[in-house]
This record gives C-alpha cells, sequence and structure tokens, in this order.
C-alpha cells in the first residue's frame, strides 16, 4: 500500500507527517534546521533571473527581494486575486501547488518512495471555493488529494477522540505563530461537525516572544544604559535566547539568558547580558495577550449558543513557531 | 548547534581580549581545540564577506546602499554560519548591498 501523507498547508509555515512504523513522524525539510524547526516555510520568490525558490531558501532571500517575494498565499485561497511576479501571473493554488511540490520531493527522499496520496487540512472556516481551490493546488501539484480536512478535527483524531465511546462538543484552541482560531465542534459516532468558528488574525505566539523582547531590551538599557534595538547581531541574539526561554519556562519555573559580549563599546569595555526570567515574569508579562484570547471563545461559545459547562473535551494546540 | 552558540561566544571574546593588551594565549588555544573538534565532524564555516548573496547559504538581514558595488554582495557577516557534509547547519546571516536605495522600504 502507498503511503498517504499529511500536510498542514499554513499560512506562514506547511508541515508534514507519515506514518512510518505505526507512528506518525514529521517529515523534515531538505534543508534541515529551519526556523520553525522542522517545518516549511510557506514562502514561495522567484530570482531576477526567474529561477524558483521555495521554503527555507525563499525565506532567507525575502527582505532583498520583497518584489518577487509571495508570502501567505492562503489567505487568497479561493480568490480571483492573482501575484504578478517578473510579468506572470501566479494564482494562489497555483503558489500552493510550489509548496506542496516541495514538500513532496522532501518527503520522498526522506520516505524513500514515491508520494502520490496526500490529506491537506484546512481552516474550519474555509468555504466550498477555498477547500477546492486547495484541493486543486494539489492536482497542479500531481498528488492525488484523498481528503480534505478541518484542522481542529486534525487535532481531534491526534488526540483520539473520535473513538470516544459518548458524543461530546469540543473546543479546539489552536494559538499558532500568527493566528488564533477556535472551533467548537460536536462529535458523534466518529464524525465531527462544526457548530462555530472565531478568532483573531493578529494574534499569536509571535507576539509572546514580542514583549519578552521588549522586556529584555529594556532591562539592558536600565541596567547598561545602552540601546540595543538597532544593533541587529545583538537583536538576533536576544530574539534566539528569548525564544528558547519561552520555552524553557513551560518545564522550569525560571531560565536564564547569558549573552556575553553583547554590546562593545571601545571606551567602556564589553557589556554581557545577564537576566533572569521567571515563569511569574514571563505570566505578567504575557497577560495582556492572553486577555486577549477570551473575546475570541466568549464569541465562538455565544455562535454555537453554548456556555463554559457544555463543553466536554478542549483541544490546546500550541505550536511553538514564531516565525519570522 | 548548541555547540556553535559557544564557540560564537568564544570568537566574541577574542575580538574583545585582541583590542586590549592581555594576553590571548590560553583562548586561542581552547579555540584552536573547539575547531579541531568541528574539523572532526567536518563542520565548515561558511564565507559569505564579499561574495554575491545566495540564499542557499546565507540568510539576509538587513540591506544597504551602495552605488559602488553590485547588487547583492555581502557586505557584512552579521552571524557566521556552518555547513558540514553538504548540510546547513544554519546559515550566514548577513547584511548585503543595493546599487539603489528602494523608496518603497
Amino acid at each position: 500500500m502507498t503511503k498517504i501523507i499529511g500536510i498542514d498547508l499554513g499560512t506562514s509555515n506547511s508541515a508534514a507527517a507519515v506514518v512510518m512504523g505505526g507512528k506518525p513522524t514529521i517529515i523534515p525539510a531538505a534543508e534541515g534546521a529551519t526556523v520553525g524547526g522542522k517545518a516549511f516555510p510557506s514562502v514561495v520568490a522567484f530570482s531576477k533571473e526567474g529561477e524558483l525558490m521555495v521554503g527555507e531558501p525563499a525565506r532567507r532571500q525575502a527582505v532583498t527581494n520583497p518584489d518577487n517575494t509571495i508570502v501567505a498565499a492562503k489567505r487568497k485561497m479561493g480568490s480571483d486575486e492573482t501575484f504578478k511576479i517578473l510579468d506572470k501571473q501566479y494564482k494562489p493554488q497555483q503558489v500552493s501547488a510550489f509548496i506542496l511540490q516541495k514538500i513532496k520531493k522532501d518527503a520522498e527522499a526522506f520516505v524513500g518512495e514515491p508520494i502520490e496520496k496526500v490529506v491537506i487540512t484546512v481552516p474550519a472556516y474555509f468555504d466550498d471555493n477555498q477547500r477546492q481551490a486547495t484541493k486543486d493546488a494539489g492536482t497542479i501539484a500531481g498528488l492525488d488529494v484523498v481528503r480534505i480536512i478541518n484542522e481542529p478535527t486534525a487535532a481531534s483524531l491526534a488526540f483520539g477522540l473520535d473513538k470516544a465511546k459518548q458524543d461530546m462538543k469540543i473546543l479546539v484552541f489552536d494559538f499558532g505563530g500568527g493566528t488564533l482560531d477556535v472551533t467548537i465542534m460536536e462529535m458523534g459516532g466518529g464524525v465531527f461537525e462544526v457548530l462555530s468558528t472565531s478568532g483573531d488574525t493578529k494574534l499569536g505566539g509571535t507576539d509572546m516572544d514580542k514583549v519578552l523582547i521588549d522586556y529584555v531590551v529594556d532591562e539592558f538599557k536600565k541596567k547598561e544604559g545602552v540601546d540595543l534595538s538597532s544593533d541587529s547581531t545583538a537583536m538576533t541574539r536576544i530574539r534566539e535566547a528569548c525564544e528558547k526561554a519561552k520555552i524553557e519556562l513551560s518545564t522550569v519555573m525560571e531560565t536564564d539568558i547569558n549573552l556575553p559580549f553583547i554590546a562593545h563599546d571601545p571606551s567602556a569595555g564589553a557589556k554581557n547580558l545577564e537576566l533572569r526570567i521567571t515563569r511569574a515574569k514571563l505570566d505578567e508579562l504575557i497577560g495582556p495577550i492572553v486577555d486577549r484570547c477570551k473575546p475570541s471563545i466568549l464569541k465562538a461559545l455565544e455562535d454555537a449558543k453554548l456556555s463554559n459547562s457544555d463543553i466536554n473535551k478542549i483541544v490546546m494546540v500550541v505550536d511553538q513557531l514564531e516565525f519570522l | 548547534m548548541d555547540f556553535l552558540k559557544i564557540y560564537d561566544d568564544f570568537i566574541r571574546a577574542k575580538e574583545v581580549i585582541s583590542e586590549s593588551k592581555i594576553n590571548a594565549d590560553g583562548l586561542n588555544s581552547i579555540l584552536k581545540n573547539m575547531e579541531s573538534l568541528m574539523e572532526k565532524y567536518n563542520v565548515k564555516p561558511i564565507d559569505a564577506l564579499g561574495e554575491i548573496f545566495d540564499p542557499n547559504f546565507h540568510e539576509a538581514i538587513s540591506i544597504i546602499s551602495d552605488p559602488s558595488l553590485d547588487d547583492n554582495t555581502i557586505t557584512k557577516e552579521i552571524r557566521k554560519g556552518y555547513i558540514s557534509h553538504e548540510k546547513i547547519l544554519r546559515p550566514t546571516l548577513v547584511e548585503i548591498s543595493k546599487k539603489e536605495n528602494d523608496d518603497k522600504k
């Protein structure tokens, strides 16, 4: 039996997985370590010479070539809008097809056999047009899209909720890198039905990174009198250290950010950034962001005509992507 | 990857110390040991300065305007990248030049 791969065709990053030896396994991008770990940045670009770049290389050159770089094509799926690059028009499904082709190629190298069949996930709020466009993208990429499934359904399946004996109402809280999606579904006999969806397209993990980065830069400025925000080398190091600290604070109560020689002033000498961050501090910093999730949850409940107590299960989908 | 970050710190220490009159022999010796370990695992730096930007090896972070240079010439290495057995461990983060100032930015 040929392998079927599952693809999360995301706005900023995409990911793919395959069942190998009975276990779901993430398919890594050929480039190896990317910002999103093993994910494929959903970026497509053309060089001035017309050479196509997809994924990580496209992301790396984005600032040098913004006019010929396409990001977030997913937001245009199902619309008639096109991307104009070097006098050629590309439909959103064509752009997505480039990403799917790249995933297919890297998946084949990883699995060691040709890949033809895929399952692609889409947001629960995608209408028929948007779903058809996603299917078309698969066809253009030479893939047989055996199923389009809702992202929150995929998350619930991952937790085995379809196997539950009794019917239940599920709230899926998907806090991504840049967007929040809240979906309420009803599950009965392994079948999921969407009752309501809501969310915030401008709220995500990146906002949490940002408040932590701002805090670290402010603290350093207070202590050493040096503003690092315009120093790209220092900011790159701080961004990485903050992301790492944020992830660590999920399992430990405190962590140290330790960046030697962060600033160097010939008169004052070298300066080191040493800062202890506690989970309480992080909670305080991200408090306003957590509060901003509340209206989306309340709206989803209201639209589904349910109250808190009607929900039997909450599925949390949290990726630590920042992204970029 | 974590090793490379600490190696970066030692390189920074060396840069700072080389500007002062402090003896850096001991530090150089540590760096040498680290470099021989990298050699053992076939980890090589990705040199970028003065070359033309290539997204397969480099990641552009910022752009400056310099009419005297070819477009996409790398003018500064913000953080050195490394390659091992043709696999990029991390790309070199760079600043590149453009001939004209793009008003749109």
